[in-house]
């Protein structure tokens, strides 16, 4: 059942990011300004760039709830929800930075800028790196579960640090949504809005299908003892 | 940057974004269904020593 419903999400995240692909290149409009009167080609990267990164700090925020539902009712299952979170948060994060430095290197003219939202991100990314050294680096089942655990409620805290360094601290990097609205046309806002629930979708989906791997590996190491013993 | 030389980085974005999910997709959807035909085998073989 919980397979079938990871299949679903993933057909409806397809559909929907091409949908975004279409929206980006065949109807957004190009914005157009005095130093680019052919239009600004890089803004397209938006699309996906923007509904990635959101979904990242979703991934981490589900990583580190998932963490403390385990700290307090000691079932697996929330491990296992917190870790492949956590990998989906490291893999969003790996795509943000990807399409990130590259439209850098377009509008800036470098791949890397010391700024306060590159900089927390790259944190971000670093801190759940670690995470990955620290997992690998415990034998003990329950012991290992505890320690990330803590480890990603702990990491989860960069997350809104990343989310509000460029409302709270003056930087380069564009802020598109504010308290006053999202300023952009409307075909913009609703091509934006599909690519946030495909990418949504597609988490959901990854998630879905990363838990149930992390179950059946618990319980081929269960068969495998049974035999053994 | 010129439109004719942000297309290449667009494209190469775009690229990098569909070549990461769709590895990770099937990378994920193999090691399940191998995880799958492990977890079967593993149980004919505990049938079979029941049965000894």
């Amino acid at each position: 059942m919980k397979q079938r419903m990871g299949l679903v999400f993933g057909i409806i995240a397809g559909i929907l990011l091409l949908a975004v692909f279409y929206g980006a290149f065949m109807v957004t409009p190009m914005i157009v300004t005095p130093k680019a009167p052919d239009g600004v080609f890089s803004q397209k990267m938006f699309y996906f760039h923007v509904p990635i990164a959101l979904t990242s700090f979703v991934a981490s925020a589900i990583g580190a709830i998932a963490a403390i539902l385990f700290l307090v009712k000691k079932e697996r299952k929330y491990d296992f929800i917190s870790y492949s979170s956590v990998q989906l948060a490291l893999l969003f994060g790996f795509l943000v930075e990807w399409t990130g430095i590259i439209w850098t290197r377009m509008e800036w003219g470098a791949w890397w800028a010391w700024e306060p939202r590159l900089t927390t991100y790259l944190i971000f990314m670093l801190v759940y790196a670690g995470y990955f050294v620290l997992r690998s680096s415990v034998s003990d089942e329950n012991a290992r579960a505890r320690y990330c655990a803590v480890y990603a409620i702990i990491a989860a805290i960069n997350t809104p640090l990343s989310f509000f360094s460029i409302r709270l601290i003056p930087a380069v990097h564009p802020v598109v949504f504010t308290t006053s609205g999202a300023s952009m046309e409307t075909s913009m806002l609703v091509t934006f809005l599909i690519g946030m629930a495909g990418m949504t979708c597609l988490f959901i989906s990854l998630l879905i299908t990363r838990t149930k791997t992390e179950s059946l590996k618990e319980e081929v190491d269960y068969l495998k003892n049974i035999i053994g013993g | 940057m010129e439109f004719g030389a942000a297309y290449p980085f667009v494209i190469a974005g775009y690229m990098g974004i569909i070549i990461a999910l769709i590895s990770f997709v099937l990378a994920n959807t193999f090691k399940l269904s191998r995880l799958q035909k492990e977890i079967d085998l593993l149980n004919e073989l505990i049938k079979r020593k029941e049965k000894k």
